[in-house]
């Protein structure tokens, strides 16, 4: 996979960490516009239509559209009331829906056999998307500046046993949820980023077979 | 992580410039680590069970990797006897459900859903600014009212009291809906609430289970009844409903509702015709013995008992020959029976029964209702005094039955009432739980400022500004008693405090901080404890030195201990009444406005335009509103219902299944019938539940409607929660 990719890829992943962090939801439309076009320039070679079909709900929310994010974001992820989409990998995997389970906790051993651990452990549970957001950028961002192997083969582990083994669910769970714009859009680039995930392993497949 | 912050690899990059200056680099949530988790490594911590139930279990907590593993009950106490119930069992999953109240959050309009994230100190400081504006307009902290009750029995949650004591002088909802009747009854008979331990029913010859339901809300007891048959016990069952109790019991008696009076009259009556009372124990004992009896003799009859219950003669005097006989004979009385107009005056009756029968202060008998005689604690996070200078001269008290009702009168714009301008609420939903659900909606919508503390998103906190994230038992320290059997709990943390949860004592000692930060001297309570420390303080030294302890670390061993001298209540027979005897002839009874003696009072009259009685009894799988919040819960059971007999609903043409509306003159609910046989013909049965995401809500229908006894022990009277009338039609 080119390293073009890969540096897109890292970009898209910040984006979606920052956003789950709950980081843009007070950022001022001005600057919320100039990191969406930046964000487009950055993905110009992107080729999945998923992907550029959230750019372009981004671009075509309303300032007050992107005010009520908050609220939105809110209801879906974090509270008070029953959270409409979960962003918890063991919401989804564990039958119960139960946190806290052996779900999160072999997230947990993935960072630890990366050498990390979370700082706020057993206060937020690991296998928060936000954190495996940032755990999938540390990865990505080790490889692209070190080239060292063991770091792109951790982060497509990473993504194929974990992140992506929910994300999708959880981004059903988005579009049945929200009619925010941009929630909806974040839901589209994961979508995307689980599908061109899904297409370079089977290319890889193909490789190793042909 | 500094090497990597450079991101060269990433210079073409047009959004990383701008991602980088939105919030926190990557990597700043992790540190590096030499460990990988190794499974196995566990340990195990004593907890408690703070729900509002008989039973208050000691709990084993297996922990491992900083998580909780399993529960189950602690062997050391004898009542929990090693196991928990189905909605113990659970708690894992309520710890560790994603959908627990994480932060605190405000609301930008109440009931809109609008909620957004905010710290802890904007949360203190926005109460702080609402509680100097209240003293600056009104010269006291009186517009501030609390509204909490039993959502957590573990004594530290007192401190919600103490925050407010720790003001100045406030509104308080005082009372308690369930049990006041009852308690004035016994408060009346024996001069206050003392159960035996109900460990030695197992020496009971006869029990009877009077309006209590066990088997579905305290299933440890089964476990002693159970005993108590292999030793020989008969177990009868008095219920207008056929429970899982009565299922299981050697005999069943189907009463009609709110006529228990007239049973425990008749069958005293019978044994005093046939001799069979303790004319001893009476006369050694207590005080207006012969009124009592001279009322037997010139106002009861069996046929009229009869008539009253609708229980044959036969039955009522084969019942008062067993009780008398089997020696001793206990009577369990349930909370159900008491939540009616005449509840209180049917708890004397049956009282007297017991004493005139000889059943009290003997080992395997009493009339056991509840105690309060092992909280061997300080309740040190609540006793505080308020700051210097105070306005208001003392507290205000408003009736928590009556709670809404009272709101809206103090803020009708009366300018010679002092209005409730803020509103905190704790350990309670009651949008939920209080009767006359539109009324509370309406109160609340007249308070300005509403902060509710809890660990579950629900109608209370929908109507709130402020809500403040909770933890759980397993994330702090609690000490425990029950109202019931006669052990001391302690519970140690078993895990960190999930997300940013703090505990009551927490929640006051930061508010205090604030408060004194802005105004200094504007809050005594004291902000330099460890929760280990509050709980050490919270046990008495009674309690060490009964136990022969030194002091909390010794309770940590086993988790639990038992007070003991209490396996026949009353033995001794020193009586805290005035007389210091048992009094069958209460003068304190009658300054209340009640008869001395414990007389046959008549039940609600029955409305002829709603002739159906609404029973609201406890469900099994949940506790007034919790637990029915969990997926788990909803997987079994998420849809109301109402228990109709199958004559009834033929009467009113309503097949199994059917949708329909159940309503009176001050609301109405829509849900499925169920047909069912073990409700009385007269009446219908919806549990008392929430259920999530569901509008609906049985307390639409309940009218706050005054039981007859509860002001002289708990300040206000009960709730006739069963005198309420509906009818019912098909959809
Ligand atoms: S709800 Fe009651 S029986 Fe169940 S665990 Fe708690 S205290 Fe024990």
């Amino acid at each position: 996979m080119g390293m073009k990719n890969l540096q897109r890829y890292y970009i898209l992943y910040l984006f979606l960490q920052k956003f789950y962090a709950g980081e843009l939801n007070r950022l001022d439309f001005e600057t919320w516009e100039n990191l969406i076009q930046s964000l487009q320039q950055d993905c110009m070679d992107e080729e999945n239509e998923t992907i550029w079909q959230g750019l372009r709900r981004f671009v075509e929310s309303t300032s007050e559209q992107q005010e009520q994010l908050e609220f939105a974001f809110n209801s879906l992820f974090v509270g008070p009331g029953k959270l409409l989409a979960p962003p918890y990998e063991s919401a989804y995997l564990n039958e119960n829906r139960v946190l806290m389970q052996q779900e999160t906790l072999s997230v947990r051993k993935f960072y630890e056999q990366a050498g990390l651990e979370l700082i706020c452990k057993n206060h937020e549970p690991d296998d928060h998307i936000a954190f495996e957001l940032e755990f999938v950028c540390y990865l990505l961002g080790q490889y692209l500046q070190t080239k060292e192997k063991e770091m792109i083969q951790m982060y497509h582990t990473f993504l194929k046993t974990h992140l992506f083994r929910w994300a999708g669910v959880h981004c059903e769970a988005i579009r049945e949820h929200s009619d925010h714009p941009i929630c909806l859009g974040i839901a589209d680039l994961l979508d995307g980023l689980i599908q061109n995930g899904q297409t370079e392993e089977t290319m890889k497949e193909g490789n190793q077979n042909g | 992580m500094g090497k990597f912050s450079r991101r060269d690899f990433l210079k073409g990059s047009a959004a990383l410039g701008a991602l980088v200056g939105v919030g926190t680099g990557v990597g700043s949530s992790f540190k590096k680590t030499k460990k990988v988790s190794a499974a196995g490594n566990t340990k195990q911590v004593f907890s408690a069970c703070p729900r509002n139930c008989y039973d208050t279990c000691s709990i084993v907590t297996t922990v491992g990797d900083g998580t909780i593993k399993f529960i189950t009950g602690n062997k050391n106490c004898t009542y929990t006897n090693g196991r928990l119930c189905v909605k113990g069992y659970t708690y894992p999953n309520y710890v560790y459900s994603p959908d627990r109240v994480k932060y605190p959050m405000k609301q930008e309009g109440r009931g809109t859903g609008k909620w957004t994230r905010i710290t802890w100190d904007e949360a203190f400081e926005m109460i702080a600014n609402k509680i100097f504006e209240i003293k600056k307009e009104y010269g006291s902290t009186l517009p501030i009212a609390l509204n909490k009750y039993s959502g957590t029995f573990n004594t530290l949650s007192y401190g919600i009291e103490g925050t407010l004591s720790s003001i100045g002088y406030t509104t308080r909802a005082q009372g308690t809906p369930c049990w006041p009747a009852g308690i004035d009854s016994q408060t009346f008979d024996f001069g206050t609430i003392v159960n035996s331990d109900p460990e030695a029913m197992i020496h009971s010859k006869y029990i009877l289970v009077w309006g209590a339901n066990p088997a579905w809300n305290s299933v440890h007891s089964m476990n002693i009844l159970q005993k108590a048959k292999e030793n020989g016990a008969k177990v009868v069952v008095i219920d207008p409903i056929l429970t899982d109790t009565a299922a299981n019991a050697d005999e069943y008696i189907e009463i009609k509702t709110s006529t228990d009076g007239a049973l425990a009259l008749g069958m005293a009556k019978y044994i005093l015709d046939h001799n069979l009372h303790d004319m001893d124990w009476m006369r050694k004992n207590s005080v207006g013995y012969q009124e009592y009896l001279n009322y037997l003799n010139n106002n009861i009859t069996l046929e009229w008992a009869s008539e009253k219950t609708g229980i044959p003669v036969e039955v009522i005097e084969r019942l008062a020959r067993e009780y008398a006989a089997a020696k001793p004979a206990c009577i369990w009385i349930g909370y159900g029976m008491q939540r009616h107009t005449n509840g209180g005056a049917a708890v004397r009756s049956i009282d007297a029964l017991a004493a005139m029968s000889g059943n009290v202060g003997v080992l395997g008998g009493g009339a056991n209702y509840a105690q309060l005689d092992s909280w061997l604690v300080n309740y040190s996070a609540m006793a505080m005094s308020p700051p210097e200078g105070s306005g208001g001269g003392a507290d205000r008290m408003i009736n928590i039955n009556n709670f809404p009702a009272q709101v809206l009168d103090l803020n009708s714009g009366d300018p010679n009432k002092i209005p409730i301008k803020m509103l905190w609420v704790a350990g309670r939903n009651p949008i939920a739980q209080d009767p006359e659900t539109s009324v509370s909606y309406k109160a609340f919508d007249s308070i300005d400022f509403v902060v509710t503390a809890d660990l579950w998103f629900n109608e209370t906190v929908a109507q709130s500004d402020l809500v403040l994230p909770i933890s759980s038992i397993f994330e702090t320290w609690g000490v425990h008693a029950s109202y019931w059997h006669y052990w001391l709990h302690i519970n140690e943390p078993a895990i960190d405090p999930l997300y940013e949860t703090k505990c009551d004592v927490e929640i006051a000692m930061g508010l205090s901080k604030k408060m004194n930060e802005m105004e200094p001297g504007s809050c005594t309570y004291p902000t330099d404890r460890t929760m280990e420390e509050w709980a050490a303080m919270e046990i008495s030294q009674d309690f060490l030195n009964s136990k022969g302890m030194t002091s909390y670390k010794d309770l940590l061993k086993t988790g639990t201990a038992k007070v003991e001298g209490y396996d026949a209540a009353w033995a001794d027979g020193v009586f805290r009444t005035p007389s210091g005897k048992y009094e069958f002839l209460s003068e304190k009874c009658a300054s209340f406005g009640h008869h001395a003696l414990p007389v046959y009072v008549e039940a609600k009259e029955v409305p002829t335009d709603r002739p159906i009685r609404l029973l609201t009894p406890h469900w099994k799988y949940g506790l007034h509103s919790q637990f029915q919040n969990l997926s788990w819960m909803q997987s079994v059971h998420n849809e109301p219902f109402v228990e109709i007999h199958p004559e009834l609903a033929q009467k009113k043409g309503i097949a199994d299944g059917d949708m329909v509306k159940v309503h009176n003159h001050i609301g109405f609910v829509e849900l499925r019938a169920k047909h069912t046989l073990t409700v009385p013909k007269d009446a219908v049965v919806i549990y008392e539940a929430w259920y999530k995401d569901q509008k609906f809500n049985v307390n639409y229908l309940v009218e706050a409607t005054p039981a007859d006894m509860g002001s002289c022990a708990t300040g206000q009277a009960g709730l006739a929660f069963h005198d309420q009338f509906v009818n019912i039609d098909k959809l």
